[in-house]
């Protein structure tokens, strides 16, 4: 009611709205007796309204259906009328809640939108006391009372933060700020107020403080079964439920196992929680309660209020704990279904993507984390593996050295024996011998020559992986000359022309890398065509290493053999064309693998050969080397 | 330097050898050689020590002037006899010429670490063989000088 000037009963104040008195009864505004004694026509009145504080008024009033009827409202004329009139209408169409209190704490107003944030009409507001409004908050209430005696106390103004429900069921977070309002004559009469909404600052703040936290402790953990328990707790409470557990998809017995769990301290959600994770939940033909719903459909179930789940097993013995809803979400890892998170809380709630966001994230952390576990886990058997691979290597290493040891002492003895007796028959009693008697011993002659050379050469091949010096920086021109000097004679008998380009430092095996070169003048020398021999060694530069070229005016080779040569003991040629086992290119080949580097020949028959070979130019970044 | 005289006493030679093929071979090299010798064979490392040290059988047996000594011995290996020859203050003056079939670098290396006097790889060719025995003989009984032997 609007009230009259003069009427002394504060509780009267609340009214309808000014704007709306216009075309209302005239015994509604100003009471049944100024009907009864005032003609129709105008007057001046005083009100209170729920817009604020009093407000002079001119009526004009006209009979109407037999009563009379407020033909107009305005306010009178006049500064102080105006700047109010001005006020009401600014606050009315404020974007942000505002709400007038009379001295007695009852609220004389509120703005539209406040009636939209609240989702609660303004006559429900007006006249009423905040005990009267948050019957289900006390505490609620107790905290707005308190702050207003505060207010009355200490005039002036004041702000908090409170957590305040709508009418549809959610929570705001709000800060109220609230300042008094005085008469003229400087007493308090009331106050006005208005709440900023920052539930959303709010809740991202929750939910990247529950992020953080969980990566805090999958972070810090070391296992699965040391971050979950906490995990758990930390996502119940943050987002508001009693009751979390992690289940877990074992695909040998294709079941769901509870593996961790949290509640609250509190008897019943206690009982639920061990009823709940003894159960072992099979996988059902079609989406069942919680978990095995989220288990098919690998999506987030919400379920706002148990009672309503008909398929939920867990429903009865949820409420008998005092939940009443629910949520899961699958955890995936590597994109492969890993288990179900599942939570209760106390009260029903409608399905929150914010919650579900949060829970998410959480699970896409936890499967990371996991995924993290198995890499590192793989990782570690992988090592091992690697570490008995290496152990297994150094044994068959040695293994292989004890053989060139076996095959150049042992192999030996008895091959001297028999050559040596051979020599020695021949040599005592040579003049007893046939002509075909001499010949059969001279194949024993040479067969143990023969053999004592591919003992030798397959002892010399062994010892390049096996008698390697360490790499060292080494001019590949004094290899070259080194492998000239002991070719030397070979060079003077033929007649042959080495030439070379200047030739780079690279790291390596100065002894191996002589033999390289030795190889392959000795091969160039060996199989020359027609005409003094000619030897030209070379050098370019590719990516990462060196690559030399030896060309030689030799024999060439056919395209087809071009891998077989490399190989040991093959060979192109008859014994009777050109002696040897067949085993120096296979140790150039042994070589330049030592020392990461590639071998390969281009030739064409009587057009002499090219052999190429390269060196890495940093021997620190060739893995491998023996 | 003069050949010995064949009045003079004969020059005492210790080879120890598990091959007797081997020791044959040299027998006949020797044979062939100019110098006047006795050669005793000792087939492993242990009758080589008991030999030096005149135990058991050898009681009687003469200091040598020279060792030839193959490295790969059953029981106690040639590495180990040269060891303990040069270890002993009245064996090290002997000369070890260590015989072996082996050119492996180690096996060169362990034996002069271990003083030997000098190495010696078998050649398989007969010629070369009896070459090489005729110039271990030429070389360490006529041409070096040795300490006087304690017999």
């Amino acid at each position: 009611m609007v009230v009259r000037k003069g009427r002394p009963d504060p509780a009267a104040r609340a009214g309808a709205v000014l704007q709306v008195l216009a075309g209302r009864p005239v015994a509604e505004i100003c009471g049944e007796h100024r009907i009864g004694e005032a003609e129709f026509g105008r007057w001046r009145e005083e009100f209170f309204t729920e817009h604020g504080p009093r407000i002079e008024a001119a009526i004009s009033s006209r009979p109407a259906a037999g009563r009379g009827e407020l033909a107009s409202l305005f306010t009178v004329p006049g500064k102080r009328a105006e700047t109010l009139r001005v006020a009401q209408e600014m606050i009315e169409v404020l974007p942000i809640p505002v709400f007038f209190k009379s001295r007695d704490g009852k609220y004389l107003g509120v703005n539209k939108a406040w009636e939209a944030f609240f989702g609660v009409p303004r006559s429900e507001f007006v006249g009423k006391a905040v005990h009267d409004l948050y019957p289900q908050s006390p505490a609620v209430a107790d905290k707005h009372y308190a702050m207003d005696q505060e207010l009355w106390r200490n005039p002036g103004s004041q702000s908090y933060e409170i957590p305040v429900v709508t009418r549809a069921g959610h929570i705001r977070h709000t800060i109220y700020y609230k300042a008094t309002f005085k008469e003229a004559d400087g007493e308090v009469v009331g106050l006005i107020g208005t709440i900023i909404d920052i539930t959303q600052r709010k809740e991202a703040e929750q939910g990247q403080s529950i992020e953080y936290a969980i990566t805090r402790l999958l972070a810090e953990a070391h296992t699965i079964e040391e971050a979950m328990p906490v995990v758990i707790r930390t996502l119940c409470e943050g987002l508001g439920y009693a009751y979390g557990a992690r289940w877990v998809h074992e695909p040998k017995e294709h079941i769901l196992r509870c593996v961790e769990s949290w509640c609250e301290n509190d008897p019943a959600v206690e009982a639920f929680r061990e009823f709940s994770t003894r159960r072992i939940e099979t996988r059902p033909e079609s989406p069942g309660g919680l978990n095995r719903r989220v288990w098919v459909t690998g999506e987030p179930v919400w379920m706002p209020d148990v009672t309503l789940e008909t398929k939920l097993q867990r429903s009865a013995s949820a409420q008998k704990a005092g939940l009443r809803s629910a949520f899961g979400f699958p955890i995936l890892v590597g994109g492969e279904f890993y288990g179900v998170m599942e939570f209760f809380a106390h009260t029903a709630r409608p399905r929150d993507e914010r919650v579900i966001e949060i829970a998410q994230t959480a699970g896409i952390q936890i499967g990371q984390f996991i995924a993290r576990l198995q890499a590192e886990a793989a990782l570690r058997d992988a090592n091992d593996e690697l570490a008995r691979q290496a152990q297994e290597l150094m044994r068959s290493n040695s293994e292989l050295q004890q053989f060139a040891y076996v095959a150049s002492h042992d192999l030996q003895e008895p091959l001297r024996m028999i050559s040596s007796y051979t020599q020695l028959l021949l040599r005592r009693y040579g003049d007893h011998f046939d002509k075909e008697a001499r010949e059969f011993m001279d194949y024993v002659v040479d067969g143990a020559a023969r053999m004592k050379q591919l003992i030798e050469d397959i002892l010399a091949y062994s010892r390049v992986g096996t008698r390697g010096r360490e790499f060292k920086m080494v001019k590949s021109e004094t290899a070259l000359k080194k492998a000239l000097v002991n070719l030397r004679a070979a060079i003077e008998a033929d007649g042959a022309t080495v030439t070379h380009d200047p030739l780079p430092e690279v790291e390596g095996d100065e002894v191996q890398l002589t033999q390289l070169f030795q190889n392959f003048i000795g091969n160039a020398l060996k199989f020359k065509g027609a005409g003094a021999p000619r030897v030209h060694v070379s050098v370019a530069e590719v990516p990462r290493a060196w690559e030399f070229a030896v060309r030689d005016s030799g024999i060439g080779i056919d395209s087809q053999y071009f891998d077989r040569i490399f190989m040991v003991f093959q060979r192109l040629h008859s014994k009777g064309e050109y002696p040897g086992t067949g085993i120096g290119l296979a140790i150039c080949k042994k070589v330049v693998d030592r020392h990461g580097g590639r071998i390969r020949v281009e030739s064409q028959p009587g057009q002499g050969s090219t052999f190429f070979f390269t060196l890495p130019r940093n021997q620190g970044e060739v893995n491998g080397r023996s | 330097m003069a050949d010995r005289d064949r009045a003079a006493p004969p020059v005492e030679i210790l080879l120890v050898e598990d091959n007797p093929g081997d020791v044959r071979l040299t027998k006949e090299a020797l044979k062939e050689g100019k110098v006047y010798n006795n050669l005793h064979w000792a087939k492993d490392g242990v009758e080589a020590l008991e030999f030096l040290k005149r135990q058991g059988k050898h009681a009687k047996a003469p200091r040598p002037d020279i060792i030839l000594l193959d490295l790969n011995l059953p029981k106690k290996d040639g590495r180990e006899v040269l060891a303990l020859i040069k270890k002993d203050s009245d064996l090290k003056q002997i000369p070890v010429v260590v015989l072996t079939t082996s050119e492996a670098e180690e096996d060169v290396l362990k034996s002069y670490e271990l003083h030997a006097n000098c190495y010696v790889t078998k050649p398989v060719d007969l010629e070369k063989f009896i070459h090489v025995v005729q110039s271990i003989d030429r070389f360490w009984l006529t041409v070096v000088t040795l300490p006087p032997n304690g017999n």
